[in-house]
């Protein structure tokens, strides 16, 4: 991606796990537009953003990351959602997948493993006019 | 008939198991591991073989001529008729019975938590026999204990899940600490504290239920201050609250009175009753904690605005039940074995459209030899 730094929202409940991939985000010098810890407010702040790519757990409280991503998808086709996830939600991470989510990141992966696939999940984000 | 599949190889036909074999079906079922029970279409048992005592701890002949719910004390037959409670149309061993009147086998998972708090949790199949007697119908019906394999599912769902989530931030967190700043290192430091305590917990969470279900639970009594109780409960699940944009209030905290518990115990049974008064609330709900005192015993309840459904209240205390989907359900079976086998109290509940949800905990105000 050439133009621009990508715009990105970050929902999980878990405060430890919005600070470690809040900080790498930002090492790599993205931005994060907004930040939720469930999902009703992840698809509220998804509306008011727009932002290029949004990372999802899928276990969030309220509404769940599946739940919020069909939403996304439905009003937002062209969405960029990827959905963060532990292996115990394999299954739902496939259904997922079949439902547009753009990929996946494991959250057990070393911070290494996880900054190397957000790298490459941006690289495939198509340049936008509106990027800051 | 042809000897031979599609594919060349020989094809394995059904042996005739009895053909010219005199053993008695009784000493056939005594090698079966799982419960096999015949019943009658009073839906009483005529027949249970030896497993039935070893899985109850009653004697099988006492079993004869009464229901299921009754020979293993089930709590909602206690001066009812078992099969005819309102708690009977969700009981799985019923509708596994009902189930299989088309002639064909009919599978249901049934869980029994008896009037003495022993639980059972079967996967049942039935299906109707010809009973040799003209005009009467029989079942015959496999119970396998099923608990093992629901234990591991919670363990895969929720306890690994948990635990997994929290040890994977704190490896993430140690790593980014590495290249922080001292104001950055002080906030991950703070987190790492907060993350390693909540790890610390999930597990001894488990140990404790597991310990407990053994019977070898140990009850470390000391004075406490239910207000205080209270508020220090309330601020451990402030977080999960505010994640869920709602209220977690206290109420009546006049009472100037203290009593002797477990503290940590304390947490567990009513921290799993407030998790799961917080998990059934909606956005902008109130759950509500308080006590109250009287007749020698200090309650405590949780209240949320949400109802349960009569189907869920019929399975609530029960062993592996869970209004949260597979995998999940410990909360209300954990503490009802904790309150009512080691702290000598009582846990119940009520439920209603209009009013919404309580559970109440109930403990003996005065000191007592354990």
């Amino acid at each position: 991606m050439a133009l621009g730094t990508p715009r990105i929202i970050l929902a999980d409940d878990e405060i430890h796990i919005r600070y470690l991939v809040r900080s790498i985000i930002r090492a790599e010098g993205y931005t994060v537009v907004g930040e939720a810890n469930n999902g009703e407010d992840a698809l509220a702040l998804y509306r008011l953003h727009q932002p290029d790519l949004i990372l999802m757990d899928i276990n969030l409280p309220l509404k769940t990351g599946d739940e919020v991503l069909a939403e996304i998808m439905r009003e937002f086709p062209a969405a960029k959602v990827v959905m963060l996830t532990m292996v115990a939600d394999m299954d739902t991470v496939k259904r997922c997948l079949e439902m547009g989510a753009t990929d996946y990141i494991l959250k057990n992966n070393s911070v290494e493993t996880i900054r190397q696939m957000l790298r490459a999940i941006v690289a495939g984000i198509p340049e936008k006019e509106n990027l800051v | 008939m042809n000897d031979t599949s599609a594919a060349g190889e020989p094809r394995r036909t059904a042996l005739p198991l009895m053909s010219g074999c005199e053993c008695p079906p009784d000493v056939l079922a005594s090698l079966v591991t799982d419960l096999i029970l015949l019943v009658n279409e009073r839906q009483c048992i005529v027949y249970a073989n030896r497993e039935f005592s070893g899985e109850s701890g009653r004697e099988r002949c006492d079993a004869v001529g009464k229901t299921l719910g009754e020979a293993l004390n089930c709590r909602h037959a206690a001066g009812r008729t078992c099969g005819a409670c309102e708690a009977c149309v969700e009981c799985g061993w019923f509708q596994a019975l009902k189930g299989c009147d088309n002639g064909l086998i009919c599978e249901r998972d049934c869980r029994i938590l008896t009037l003495e708090g022993k639980a059972f949790d079967f996967a049942v199949k039935a299906v109707p026999i010809p009973s040799g007697r003209k005009g009467e119908a029989l079942w015959a019906c496999g119970l396998k204990d099923a608990f093992a394999q629901k234990r591991l599912r919670v363990l895969e769902r929720s306890f690994f899940h948990d635990v997994t989530n929290l040890a994977v931030g704190i490896r993430g967190m140690f790593e980014i600490l590495e290249n922080s700043d001292a104001e950055e290192s002080a906030v991950v430091r703070g987190m790492l504290q907060e993350s390693a305590g909540k790890l610390v917990s999930a597990i001894e969470r488990l140990r404790t239920l597991r310990v407990a279900e053994n019977g070898d639970l140990r009850i470390w009594r000391s004075s406490q201050n239910p207000c205080e109780l209270l508020q220090s409960l309330a601020q451990r699940y402030r977080e999960e609250a505010e994640t869920r944009h709602l209220r977690v209030v206290i109420e009546n905290l006049g009472a100037a009175v203290t009593f002797e518990t477990d503290r940590e115990l304390f947490f567990l049974v009513v921290g799993e009753l407030l998790a799961n008064a917080i998990e059934a609330s909606s956005r902008d709900d109130v759950v509500t904690l308080g006590f109250t005192t009287g007749a020698g015993q200090i309650e405590f309840y949780v209240k949320n605005q949400a109802a349960m459904s009569p189907a869920e209240q019929a399975h609530v205390f029960e062993r592996s039940f869970t209004t949260k989907g597979s995998g999940h359900g410990i909360g209300t079976y954990c503490a009802k074995l904790i309150v009512e086998h080691y702290l000598k109290g009582t846990v119940r509940f009520s439920s209603h459209a209009c009013g919404g949800t309580e559970f109440c905990v109930s403990y003996p105000l005065l000191s007592f030899a354990s």
